[in-house]
């Protein structure tokens, strides 16, 4: 009795942690065979956007003395900026409106992900890897474009006999088809890590307080728990942005510099 | 004149403005430990992989089960040490060179 009385409210919680996770169709879309269904994730880009382009639009009065919105969006411009001409010198701006979309984008993807009830589309690691394929065809094709053969010396590392070509040429091979896969392995893995765990965390306050007895003490520890997790997840949307964006300049500065 | 006094006087604000508000550095220390531990494993361990998925690849081509797999699975951990390496100097600060010291060991 008393333990179907616990299911049952565990139940009408939803304490499965992965079923945030879920794809849905909200409205179904078939183009000529492919599958183009506007589905929550697609929402949560979209809203993502257009909360970026509403950023944008307050720079359009260019008022002398800013204004909350004009001032938010002035920081994050000398912030990327800043971050492009550090890691890549100042012909490096050229790639400056990629590494702000994309900074920007993953910013506000993560972040609205921790709203309540909110998907987060970069738990899903197709999104990142699409983004991180992006990178990867403009650092082949840049580099090719600029530098021609030159480029390939990224795969042949000065200071090493030719002998050892034969070693260090397939790591090299490797290293670079790897950064992709862990660009965007990482910021799926951190978002659905986090995610899950605020689930979890959130799912034994329910849990502990249904539990009833002497369990029950242990119910604000879990809420305090939940609470710090929130903090850090915040702290990791913003991070793993930010990480995102640096390693794409880090990348990127090898098809402006190769060899090195 | 004016320029400088207003200059000293924004140098101070600003002071007393990062003073008061220094970031939490408990908080600020965990998410960028996690931060930076999660980017060495995923640095290494997708090393591995990739060696692994080439050499699958090249022994379906090849026809050469399995050894291509087992050799490219080994330069894939050479990738993945090496990955590792170049993301700690990079944090260093060093600027990035020749990664002399992943291959080395190799020989």
């Amino acid at each position: 009795m008393m333990l179907e009385k616990i299911n049952g409210m565990i139940n009408q919680v939803a304490t499965d942690p992965i079923h945030q996770f879920v794809l849905q169709k909200w409205v179904p879309i078939d183009f000529g065979g492919y599958n183009l269904d506007f589905t929550n994730s697609a929402f949560f880009m979209l809203l993502g956007v257009s909360l970026a382009v509403v950023l944008g639009l307050t720079l359009s009065k260019n008022e002398t003395i800013p204004g909350r919105g004009q001032s938010i969006a002035e920081i994050a411009y000398g912030f990327v900026a800043g971050m492009v001409r550090d890691m890549m010198g100042e012909d490096g701006m050229r790639f400056f409106p990629l590494v702000f979309s994309l900074f920007i984008f993953l910013f506000f993807a993560n972040m609205l992900g921790m709203f309540p009830y909110f998907f987060t589309t970069t738990s899903h690691i197709i999104v990142n890897f699409a983004l991180a394929m992006l990178v990867m065809v403009i650092l082949v094709g840049y580099g090719v474009w600029k530098n021609g053969f030159k480029f390939l010396k990224l795969f042949v590392p000065s200071g090493v006999p030719p002998l050892l070509y034969i070693l260090v040429t397939p790591i090299e091979i490797i290293s670079f088809i790897s950064r992709p896969i862990s660009l965007s392995v990482r910021l799926f893995a951190n978002m659905l890590a986090g995610h899950i765990m605020l689930k979890v965390f959130a799912g034994f306050i329910v849990m502990l307080s249904a539990a009833g007895g002497a369990l029950v003490i242990f119910a604000p520890l879990a809420l305090a728990g939940t609470v710090a997790v929130v903090a850090l997840e915040f702290l990791v949307a913003f991070l793993q942005a930010y990480v995102f964006a640096i390693l794409t300049c880090v990348y990127l500065n090898d098809a402006l510099h190769p060899g090195h | 004149m004016g320029d400088d006094d207003l200059r000293s006087q924004i140098e101070a604000a600003r002071k007393a403005h990062a003073d008061k508000h220094r970031p939490n550095p408990h908080n600020e220390g965990t998410a960028k430990g996690m931060a930076l531990g999660f980017r060495m494993a995923t640095e290494f361990a997708v090393g591995p992989l990739v060696g692994a998925g080439i050499g699958w690849a090249l022994d379906l081509v090849l026809h050469t089960k399995p050894w291509m797999l087992i050799v490219w699975m080994l330069f894939g951990f050479a990738a993945g040490v090496l990955n590792v390496l170049r993301t700690a100097k990079e944090l260093q600060g060093a600027p990035g060179s020749a990664p002399e010291t992943g291959v080395e060991g190799e020989e």
